[in-house]
């Protein structure tokens, strides 16, 4: 076997600087006389330094843009505290019928059992509820404190109070993007009381536009 | 980095299509290096990077917090670039070891389609000898010496991305550096 080729394994370790001092001193003491390894290692250094001198290329312009068109659509849900931060008169509206609706306040503290809208196809097991294919809800529909399988479909809203969709499968989070195609209307994830209060707020708004206006 | 990079993973984990842009931002020149180098032409590496990034956004459910990102994202592309010349050439041909017979046939065969215009321009860039070296390591070397000198990640990071053991990195380090020694010395003298 040739010198250099049992002396290999080091060599490689010499350029990584993983050598311990003793090794790196008896190592160089043999390169001093051993021209074989000698010009191996010279070698191995001038690779080395060619892979480090290894220019970066131009990157297309396109590709960024390219990406995004490529991405799944952005899913419809809809954080409302977001919406709340980012639109001060929402805010100033929220503050003022906190007055009037004080007492939805005390029925979201005072409900922390898992309730939903009733429908005769949704099976609910501990606090899972399970919306299965068959079902098909025509209208909105509202659940509160619960995990939510669904695989079914809502024609109307969604709305997750305190509650999330998982999986069937691996009880994990389901992926946004997946919801849509179960969901005509929006889904609404609520899970802090102020947004609680917003929507229920929303609501009582809407109702009283449709008593004013016939 | 860090920091905001949870910030933004949290947010694109949400669908948030704005935060991904900046991930984007942040990474797309790394990842396409790592493409171009792997596979050795502008079109692939375009396609391959682009695919890259799709395939992250779709799968960032399963990326963990207490994971590094880069190693993660360096994974799904070198996965991908296997991929695509799996299917490009059957794998006997690519993970052939180097031998003496063993010179430029291979590029030739990967680019078997006729040269365009544009591929001109790709053959003048790959006559940078050291890239045709590259292409002709066989894959496992080749994505260990390019994540190290391209990508200049840690011995520990190219483990995670390649999803092999420290030792074995190494392995492979030496291994391929050594074909390359090998192979540019014979450039060099002829
Ligand atoms: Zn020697």
């Amino acid at each position: 076997m040739a010198c250099n080729q049992i002396f290999e394994e080091e060599l490689h370790r010499l350029l990584n600087s993983e050598l311990t001092h003793d090794e790196e001193n008896c190592l160089k003491h043999h390169l001093m006389e051993c021209k074989e390894c000698q010009t191996h290692y010279q070698e191995l250094k001038k690779v080395d330094h060619q892979l480090l001198e290894i220019e970066d290329v131009q990157i297309p312009n396109d590709l960024k843009q390219n990406i995004l068109n490529q991405l799944p659509k952005d899913s419809k849900t809809k954080k409302f505290s977001k919406s709340v931060k980012e639109h001060p008169l929402i805010s100033a509206a929220v503050v003022f019928f906190i007055m009037l609706f004080a007492s939805t306040l005390s029925s979201f503290h005072s409900n922390q059992q898992m309730s939903l809208s009733k429908h005769e196809d949704v099976i609910t097991e501990g606090d899972r509820v399970i919306i299965p294919k068959s079902a098909i809800i025509e209208g909105d529909f509202i659940v509160r404190n619960a995990e939510v399988v669904l695989e079914g479909k809502v024609k109307g809203n969604l709305t997750l109070v305190n509650s999330q969709i998982v999986d069937s499968h691996n009880h994990h989070d389901m992926q946004v993007a997946s919801w849509s195609h179960h969901v005509d209307g929006k889904v609404v994830e609520i899970d802090q009381y102020f947004a609680w209060m917003y929507h229920k707020v929303e609501h009582e708004f809407k109702n009283f536009l449709s008593f004013v206006t016939p | 980095m860090d920091f905001r990079l949870n910030q933004l993973i949290k947010q694109v984990k949400k669908g948030n299509h704005e935060a991904f842009g900046e991930i984007i931002d942040y990474y797309q020149h790394g990842v396409y290096q790592h493409c171009y180098r792997m596979l050795g032409n502008h079109h692939d590496a375009q396609e391959i990077t682009q695919e890259t990034f799709v395939r992250a956004y779709t799968s960032i459910q399963s990326f963990k917090h207490k994971n590094k990102f880069a190693p993660w994202l360096y994974r799904i592309a070198t996965n991908l670039t296997i991929d695509w010349m799996r299917k490009k050439k059957p794998l006997h041909i690519l993970d052939q070891p180097i031998s003496d017979d063993y010179s430029s046939t291979h590029l030739d065969q990967i680019n078997s389609e006729g040269p365009t215009p544009e591929d001109c321009l790709e053959i003048q860039e790959l006559n940078d000898t050291v890239q045709e070296a590259l292409l002709e390591l066989p894959i496992k070397y080749r994505s260990v010496i390019v994540l190290k000198y391209v990508r200049d990640l840690s011995l520990q990071e190219i483990a995670e991305s390649l999803d092999l053991p420290v030792g074995t990195v190494k392995t492979h380090l030496h291994r391929g550096r050594e074909a390359l020694r090998k192979s540019l010395v014979k450039t060099i003298r002829s």
